[in-house]
């Protein structure tokens, strides 16, 4: 009750602000991540103590007093706190990649390895075909040709293929138990991220192919190995440094990780290289290179609950609740279609594996959330196909706004049955 | 490449950097003060302010501003939690004394020397007479204060030990607590846009303001075991109350400073949080030292000059203080000159202050002021290190 209490005071103390402040409320990215940190715990809270996880309690918040909300934290604070937002990416990519330990992959390299081609596969061809069936005769969008409705529906179909690692990453640390489900989840998100960033630049080029007259630009297969590699060889550069550093100096650690996040989000972003990839690879690295591996995921394990609570709050205010009006029904089917191949994805997988059997059924439900790279490759949908690429990116991110709602619930309803004891033994 | 990328790639080299300067740290070489202090931050964030190679400017510095309003309100909040009753009345009052008298002599005498030397060189430094009054102020009061870092490692490097070294590490400590009350009070001193009386009810709103949060922050930690959900809560206190003084202009040192010594003297945990909030407090002074000479002007003798004429000035002055001060109730009756250098370097939350003054007040004399400061404190920094390494020379013969 008391933090019921707590959490309106400070929602009143926001809007208070909001109107009495005498300089513009915007100037002050400091007060709004404070804000945003405390309001966003104390619904972390709450929500965990109705069995929910955390990070919904986060997003709710942020939903609660951002801009399409209460207008506690207005826009220009979202776009204001990208150093913020990059700075938590990078963190959390990092912490990512250490979780990502060869020594308990290895057993289940066989599950992940069909797991990941069996979903990819399905889930582009039935987002494909499901969203051209969608957009053709259930709810028909007029203004797009069936050569745009095909290449809308297969950038969506890459782009639902992804799943958030961060999310994935701060339920599991919330549930506070690695087991070998967890880490086959793992297994399967990070490597996924890469995959995709692959199919997508393929997907770009057939789109472009199909649709010569709307499109803006090319990204070439070449552009892509070459942006992958760089960013692949960016991390390994970073991983040596943090292995360095972490062997040859004992002060300072903390410092020196977020310096190395803030310098990797800073520097390599706008080279055009990808920050979540070169972090998670620095992380892989150093975790299963080198003796540091344990010291440094402690010291990411002591930084990263404030950045789970920003950051998330962050995305829950950044979510567009306006969207849903223009789109929902149509972003409502996509999630439906979305979860169905998922299941029948991770089942295939699962099937041809021939192990973990217990996931079979239940095992969709890790792979549901979705944020980050799929909003970044959105983005790049509405820049690259001016006539119809801006409607097919708010329909994606309405999507990722549900999606983003439900996956956290999901993947805790599946660890909960994972975890609970079986009766009887 | 932006600026903002250009500082990251800056900020890294220096961490790295910092592997074979931590290694002359091992070495006990003489010089290792400088780089336990940050003094190579300094010179880092002068190479790369506008006056050197251009590379940090202050565009790039508003997109930094909430991790320095941050470091503002962590500092400010850390001293007050410092501040615990329990603790202080255990203290001789003769300390207490002592530590004013040896942060106002030299306030006092830097004030008026300041003065003086302000109205001889009006015309040289092209600063107009009331500008130069609130500069000189504004310099004396912060020139006054010690550095405890320095004090601690003067400590561990000489090995030295007993009363009156243990009294410097208190004055140094103690002596923040006046630059800070200044900067709250400033608006009554120069009144910008309020009147007196409207600044003297904003004290009593930031004085309710902190206390408030103090207790709030103590209510929401009070049954919280988990060091990382307390770190959460504490991050987004400070957050939010240096962000909501920075709007409601307040001093952000004062209200957080304030909800430190409400919450210190609420909580019965003062030494698990103690273990939990310093060490973020080094790598925040690190980050001032980088940025507070991109307030500074570019290279002049004028400023070098006043700042290597207001060091000395200081040195005799806390000399003085000591000298008045050794035979009062309690005081260390064998205080020696080494206490003097001890006391010379102000590199703790000097430039913290200085920050927050610009923060709050853009005025015309500040980038002056800060030029000279940031000269003082380079030279007090090298002054105390080299007198400190004499004297302790002077004594192995």
């Amino acid at each position: 009750m008391m933090n019921l209490l707590l959490l309106l005071g400070l929602i009143f103390f926001g809007l208070l602000m909001r109107r009495e402040a005498p300089m513009d409320i915007s100037s002050s990215a400091a007060y709004a991540m404070g804000l945003m940190m405390l309001i966003g715990y104390l619904s972390g809270r709450l929500a965990r103590r109705h069995g929910l996880p955390s990070i919904t309690g986060y997003l709710l918040a942020g939903m609660a007093i951002g801009p399409f909300g209460l207008k506690v934290i207005s826009l220009i604070h979202v776009t204001d706190l990208h150093l913020i937002n990059g700075l938590a990416l990078s963190l959390i990519a990092l912490t990512a990649g250490g979780e990502i330990r060869l020594a308990r992959l290895r057993p289940h390299f066989r599950v992940v390895s069909w797991v990941l081609s069996m979903q990819t596969l399905i889930m582009i061809a039935g987002m494909t075909l499901g969203f051209w069936i969608l957009a053709t005769w259930v709810l028909p969008m007029p203004f797009v040709t069936t050569a745009g409705l095909l290449s809308a529906g297969l950038l969506i179909g890459i782009v639902s293929t992804a799943s958030s690692p961060s999310t994935t990453l701060a339920v599991i640390v919330e549930s506070g138990k690695r087991t070998s489900t967890t880490d086959l989840i793992l297994g399967v998100v990070m490597l996924k991220d890469i995959v995709i960033l692959f199919l997508f630049c393929v997907g770009l080029n057939v789109a472009h192919a199909l649709n010569p007259a709307e499109s803006s630009s090319t990204t070439s297969i070449g552009g892509t190995f070459l942006q992958i590699s760089g960013s692949v060889l960016a991390g390994m550069l970073i991983g040596g440094l943090i292995i360095l550093f972490l062997s040859r100096v004992r002060n300072h650690p903390v410092a020196f990780i977020l310096a190395v996040c803030f310098f990797s989000y800073e520097v390599f972003e706008p080279l055009g290289l990808h920050p979540l990839l070169i972090m998670m690879t620095a992380g892989f690295l150093v975790v299963n290179l080198s003796r540091e591996g344990d010291r440094l995921m402690d010291h990411l394990e002591a930084i990263s609950p404030p950045v789970y609570v920003l950051f998330f709050t962050l995305a829950g205010a950044a979510l567009r609740l306006d969207l849903l009006n223009a789109v929902g029904l149509l972003a409502m089917a996509l999630v439906i279609l979305r979860i169905f191949f998922k299941w029948v994805g991770t089942w295939a997988g699962i099937q041809l594996s021939g192990k973990a059997w217990h996931l079979r059924h239940r095992g969709w439900a890790a792979f549901v959330s979705q944020a980050g790279l799929s909003l970044g490759l959105a983005t790049i949908i509405a820049e690259q196909f001016p006539r119809w690429g801006k409607s097919i990116a708010v329909l994606i991110l309405a999507a990722i706004f549900i999606n983003q709602l439900i996956g956290p619930l999901a993947l805790k309803w599946l660890l909960d049955k994972e975890n609970r004891p079986t009766s009887g033994k | 490449m932006n600026s903002l990328s250009v500082f990251a790639a800056l900020l890294l080299l220096t961490f790295v950097g910092s592997i074979s300067l931590f290694k002359l740290d091992r070495k006990r070489s003489p010089l290792a003060y400088f780089f336990f202090s940050g003094t190579g931050f300094l010179l880092l964030g002068v190479l790369i302010s506008p006056g050197g190679l251009g590379l940090l400017s202050v565009d790039v510095l508003a997109q930094l501003r909430p991790l320095i309003h941050f470091g503002l309100g962590w500092i400010g909040f850390l001293y007050g939690f410092q501040l615990e009753w329990r603790y202080l009345k255990r203290i001789p009052s003769g300390w207490f004394l002592s530590a004013g008298a040896l942060y106002f002599l030299p306030a006092l005498v830097l004030t008026a020397f300041g003065w003086m030397l302000f109205t001889a060189l009006t015309h040289f430094l092209y600063l107009p007479v009331p500008l130069a009054v609130s500069g000189v102020a504004v310099l004396a009061i912060l020139l006054s204060e010690s550095c405890t870092a320095f004090v601690f490692w003067a400590m561990r490097r000489y090995r030295y030990a007993g009363r009156q070294y243990r009294m410097c590490c208190f004055v140094s400590a103690i002596d923040n607590f006046f630059p800070i009350l200044f900067v709250t009070f400033l608006p009554v001193l120069i009144s910008v846009d309020t009147g007196n009386l409207n600044a003297l009810v904003s004290i009593g709103l930031q004085l309710s303001f902190g206390v408030v949060s103090g207790y709030a922050v103590h209510y929401m930690v009070r049954r919280v075991e988990d060091s990382l959900e307390v770190s959460t809560i504490l991050f987004g206190l400070v957050f939010a109350l240096s962000g909501a003084a920075y709007l409601l202009r307040f001093s952000m040192l004062f209200v957080t400073m304030t909800a430190g010594i409400t919450f210190t003297n609420l909580t019965r945990r003062h030494a698990w949080f103690q273990k939990r909030l310093t060490p973020v407090e080094k790598p925040l002074y690190l980050l001032f030292m980088i940025v507070l000479p991109v307030y500074a002007l570019p290279f002049g003798w004028a400023p070098l000059i006043v700042a290597a004429l207001l060091v000395p000035v200081k040195y005799w002055t806390k000399r003085l203080g000591i000298v008045l001060t050794r035979h009062w109730h309690h005081a260390p009756s064998r205080f020696k000159k080494r206490a003097a250098f001890l006391l010379l370097p102000m590199s703790g939350i000097g430039p913290a202050m200085l920050l927050e003054i610009q923060e709050r007040f853009q005025t015309e004399w500040m980038a002056w002021v800060t030029t000279v400061f940031v000269f003082a404190l380079l030279i007090a920094e090298l002054a105390g290190t080299v007198g400190l390494f004499r004297t302790a020379a002077e004594k192995t013969k």
